[in-house]
């Protein structure tokens, strides 16, 4: 099944290992907030079992998510070729998506405070279809802003045969 | 230098004037003993000062509105307090539309729709029916490069259906066809039948039920309400919008007339039709019947009239198989759409599309891309290579047990995906290379013909 999901010609890029960090904080909070609401509603409710059930699910969540978050990162990859742009990511639901450079008519770089903190920027690509979807997570900032610069140089728009 | 019809201002209040009508007319008929003017009250003059209000607001904005065909641009002033100009160059003209709203069309006037792309449409409000259909006519000869002699006085169109007479009617719905395909859709069931079900259930199960709806009909009413508001607005779309539907080739351009109250003529703009949606609901599959759904770059051209039909995206309501043949020979020549060869899924889909593995494939020719997915509505997408946007491969697990992959090819409709659904994992990488490498020749080949013949 790999052969579907192999680069093009070179190897994949990968972005930044730390990027996980970025997503292992956010799943932490969210997962604390809700197993915090939960066990506190079912203490009150039910008895002290129940609310013990729910922290025990709650810290397995953590820790099964740590791991696969690490793993998801490295599965993130993308190649820049001479005239379309490969992306793919994902672990259970794998996806390649190739976007033609004539179709980008903008690229947008952000980054949240948590990836700016470490030095991480997202790279986004948008064409003229709202299904397109193409979003770079988190690569390092100067690589981030390259990437545009070079997308910009080859003339985004340029084949404006809409 | 011309200004728009003098009865506008009566057009645009027309819903006022009606009532005060009424109420002075109500008047006269009760009072039978000569006209006395209501009763002076706060709620009355507060009334009549905003109806007189209302309408000298319309006077003068009819007063500041003029409209001017020049050299190369078409300019509307407009404004009472701010003046505005709005300069319209006619090569930037996408499509026109004529809509006649309901009082409009009681008084022969008509409205004019321009749509220039992305910022949002001009309207030129009202001008009489004959005369907007001559400015119609040259503007959208200007917009295809042709320079009239002149711009002729008053063209004449039918009242019914704004036809004129040098114009090829190349498909026509008959009412009987549209009502009979109404009513099969699969939205009208799913409207009428439970309700329909819900109340005969209530009544064998309740004999005093029984007794009261006899008694008293309305009661009737109450449960159905909820679903009437719907069913409404469903039989004023589908229906009442689309009567008298007419497909038609008019000078350099094509058009669709169509609407029983509110007349629209609306035209088509062929080079810019993103991809095209044929579905064929199950009730329709006996008699033959398909429906095409078109996706226009920048369709911003809503028109303001009762039924809310405006400029939609319904290029064909209800035809037979040879007007659908017809209706995508005009838009894109030389399309068969018969002799493009569809692949199946292999076997072992069947485990993921049970129920529409017969219909599922995808086929190409050197113009188009065909997509065929659904189940109880059978369609299929019809997508050129030019107009592709972007392509993904993906696979979930159970796909990637079963070696299958799904590809999607993003355009910039937004209702609707076009993918080849659940085809070999192999395949689907060869479909994907091969398949952006086509939509990149088909964009440059038409970057090499010029902009009006990208499509």
């Amino acid at each position: 099944m790999d052969a579907l999901f192999a680069p093009p010609d070179k190897e994949w890029r990968r972005i930044a290992p730390g990027f996980a960090t970025v997503l292992r904080v956010r799943m932490l909070v969210s997962c604390a907030i809700v197993t915090g609401v939960t066990a506190t509603a079912l203490w009150f409710l039910t008895d002290w079992r129940w609310a013990t059930a729910a922290i025990a699910a709650g810290v397995a969540w953590v820790i099964w998510q740590w791991f696969r978050l690490g793993r998801w990162v490295r599965a993130w990859g993308y190649v820049e070729r001479d005239e379309d742009l490969y992306l793919t990511h994902g672990l259970w639901f794998r996806e390649l998506t190739v976007i033609p450079y004539g179709r980008m008519q903008a690229v947008k770089v952000e980054s949240g405070p948590l990836t700016r903190a470490l030095g991480l920027a997202s790279v986004e690509l948008v064409t003229a279809s709202l299904q397109s979807g193409a979003k770079i997570p988190g690569l390092p900032r100067a690589d981030a802003e390259q990437l545009r610069d070079r997308l910009t140089a080859i003339g985004i728009g340029d084949e404006d045969g809409l | 230098m011309e200004k728009p019809h003098p009865l506008t201002p009566l057009v645009r209040a027309w819903v006022l004037v009606l009532a005060a009508v009424w109420t002075i007319g109500r008047e006269l008929l009760n009072g039978g003993d000569g006209f006395r003017l209501p009763p002076l009250t706060w709620v009355t003059a507060v009334g009549a000062a905003v109806v007189l209000g209302l309408l000298v607001m319309a006077y003068l904005d009819w007063r500041a509105t003029s409209f001017i065909v020049d050299h190369d641009e078409l300019r509307i002033e407009t404004g009472v307090f701010t003046k505005t100009s709005q300069r319209i160059r006619f090569d930037r003209i996408q499509s026109v539309d004529i809509t006649e709203p309901f009082a409009a069309r009681l008084l022969g006037l008509a409205e004019i729709s321009i749509d220039v792309g992305a910022e949002g449409g001009h309207k030129l409000r009202y001008l009489s029916r004959s005369r907007a259909a001559a400015v119609r006519d040259y503007l959208l000869a200007r917009a295809h490069g042709v320079r009239p002699a002149e711009l002729t006085e008053h063209v004449r169109t039918g009242v019914l259906d704004d036809l004129g007479a040098a114009d090829e009617v190349l498909v026509r719905v008959p009412p009987q066809r549209l009502l009979l395909g109404a009513v099969l859709s699969h939205e009208f069931l799913l409207l009428t039948i439970p309700s329909v079900v819900l109340v005969g259930v209530l009544m064998a199960l309740d004999g005093r039920s029984w007794e009261a709806v006899r008694d008293n009909p309305w009661l009737l009413i109450g449960v159905l309400l909820p679903g009437l508001g719907a069913l409404w607005s469903f039989v004023v779309r589908r229906v009442i919008g689309q009567w008298n539907y007419a497909f038609t080739r008019s000078g350099h351009g094509l058009k669709i007339t169509r609407g029983l109250t509110s007349l629209t003529s609306q035209s088509v703009p062929r080079h810019r039709i993103q991809s095209l949606r044929i579905a064929q609901p199950l009730w329709w599959r006996p008699l033959g019947m398909y429906r095409v759904d078109m996706a226009v770059l920048g369709n911003h051209g809503l028109t303001t009239d009762e039924d809310q039909s405006g400029s939609n995206s319904i290029l064909l309501p209800i035809g037979t198989r040879a007007d659908l043949e017809l209706v995508l020979a005009t838009i894109w020549p030389g399309l068969r759409l018969d002799r493009i060869d569809v692949r199946p899924s292999p076997e072992r889909a069947r485990w993921l599309q049970p129920f529409s593995h017969r219909w599922v494939g995808w086929g190409f020719d050197e113009s188009v891309l065909v997509t065929r997915a659904g189940w109880l509505t059978r369609v299929q997408m019809v997508v050129p290579h030019a107009r592709l946007q972007s392509l993904a491969a993906d696979q979930g697990p159970l796909r990637r047990r079963l070696g299958l992959a799904t590809v999607s090819f993003h355009t910039t409709q937004m209702l609707a995906t076009s993918a080849a659904k659940n085809l070999d994992a192999g395949l689907a990488r060869d479909l994907l290379l091969a398949e952006t490498a086509r939509a990149r020749t088909a964009r440059l080949a038409g970057l090499l013909n010029g902009p009006a013949s990208a499509g």
